[in-house]
């Protein structure tokens, strides 16, 4: 019982913090202290239905930040493996909810309309567990999304 | 003989509390079951917790169904009436128990192995983006609240009423609580960044919950294939049971004496002699007074037909 006392009064302390929740990797203090994050670009992330999305996205993260972006592009696959080992910090594509990769990264909001043929929508993705660095992005998918700029 | 078609008199009300606090049970859970659905999120700590709170189900219902049998009359084709049910209704509960400690303890090895890092984002609220993690303490701390309350009151009253069910859905209860904690500690960690928090929490209180499952499970049996009655939530024998034992002996010197337990009531078989009419079973429990109900029954069989 005194542990359980203990635990509560340890979540409220904690609550009074403003630094919860933390990155376990530490990914956005390690971007606004280096000003830089990296992302990856899905090939086919871009296109008449979601270029001008995936720009204010980024330029909205860029704000948040005061860190540059790092941009580079290619198949999913090799993005979203680079992103699940940490070597890149946000992937912006094309994804299905049901994909096989939905466990192994963080799929976010989408940002943009569907894409034809498959009625895939541009997402925003992140690593597993960044929770602060996906509030983040979460913040900014919704601005985008809401039509903000 | 008195015990064997109804509830005994000195337990009656204790049964109409432990009907009451089950069915309390049962809505309390449900709520939270309905709560924590709501807040799951993709914390893998929080959906353990769930799926443990559904398991947690089963303890009340399989003794509300119990208690609705025991109190039944031995029928045409059930001629020894439903003090069994109970029985089964334990080995039920305790596979509950038991498979909830080892659910917990699957979950959260995977967890660490696999290095899994649970993603908790925002939630929209009132115009408002909040952590999910908060949400998911609230929900947490709402579903310790009832099953410490009722595991609490739930122990003296198997006690009186030598319930195993009742024990082991207190035990249950206790597992939830306990569970619930973890989660609030996983929450936190994560909250720390301490990706690893939750599931070592739930690691080191999965290891009680198996002990205890295992020890349901052990009695369960014992129970089932007529082993020596069993002290309540224990694999050692029952105090009262070696007392009778030892008086019968005294009795019948060189007859086999055989107890079992049926549910919460003693059946005693005296093997080798002819009936002895002017035995009094009330006074012959070796007890408290107030106990001997338990004794349910005592038959003897002659030296020819054993």
């Amino acid at each position: 019982m005194k542990s359980l006392a203990l635990l509560l009064f340890l979540s409220a302390s904690i609550a009074g913090c403003g630094s919860v929740p933390r990155d376990p990797d530490g990914t956005l203090e390690r971007v606004r202290s280096t000003h830089g994050f990296r992302v990856g670009l899905i090939a086919d992330a871009g296109g008449p239905a979601g270029d001008s999305e995936v720009a204010a996205f980024i330029a909205g993260v860029s704000r948040a930040t005061g860190a540059r972006p790092i941009v580079r592009r290619g198949a999913s696959e090799p993005l979203l493996l680079d992103l699940e080992a940490g070597r890149l910090d946000l992937v912006l594509g094309p994804i299905s909810p049901k994909s096989p990769w939905a466990d192994e990264v963080a799929i976010l909001r989408p940002i943009a309309e569907p894409v034809a043929p498959q009625h895939l929508v541009v997402t925003p993705i992140a690593r597993n567990g960044e929770n602060r660095w996906i509030m983040l992005l979460e913040r900014e998918a919704d601005r985008v999304a809401g039509g903000g700029r | 003989m008195s015990g064997l078609d109804t509830v005994p008199a000195p337990i009656r009300e204790d049964m109409k509390r432990a009907i009451r606090l089950e069915w309390f049970n049962v809505g309390f859970t449900l709520s939270i079951i309905v709560v924590m659905g709501l807040v799951l999120g993709n914390s893998q700590t929080m959906k353990t917790a769930w799926i443990e709170d559904a398991l947690g189900l089963i303890p009340p219902i399989v003794f509300l169904v119990a208690s609705h049998f025991e109190r039944k009359k031995a029928t045409r084709d059930y001629r020894y009436g439903f003090h069994r049910v109970h029985s089964l209704a334990f080995l039920i509960a305790a596979v509950a128990l038991a498979s909830v400690g080892a659910f917990l303890l699957k979950d959260s090895v995977m967890t660490l192995v696999s290095r899994e890092h649970a993603t908790v984002g925002t939630i929209h609220l009132f115009g408002h983006g909040f952590w999910l993690g908060w949400l998911m303490i609230a929900a947490q701390i709402y579903s310790i609240v009832p099953p410490l309350v009722i595991g609490h009151l739930e122990l003296p009253v198997s006690e009186r009423m030598q319930d195993e069910v009742l024990h082991t859905d207190a035990k249950m209860n206790k597992a939830n609580w306990q569970t619930g904690a973890a989660g609030i500690a996983g929450i936190v960690g994560l909250g720390m960044g301490w990706w690893w928090a939750d599931a070592s929490a739930a690691a080191f209180i999965s290891i009680g919950i198996i002990s205890d499952g295992w020890k349901a499970l052990r009695v369960a049996a014992a129970e089932l294939v007529d082993g020596m009655p069993r002290e309540l939530g224990s694999t050692r024998l029952d105090p009262e049971a070696k007392r009778l034992l030892k008086k019968l002996q005294e009795q019948y010197p060189g007859a086999d004496i055989r107890l079992r337990e049926t549910g919460r009531y003693i059946h005693a078989e005296v093997c080798g002699v002819d009936p002895d009419r002017r035995q009094d079973i009330e006074a012959l429990w070796p007890g408290e007074p107030e106990r001997s109900w338990r004794l349910a029954q005592l038959s003897f069989v002659p030296p020819d037909q054993d």
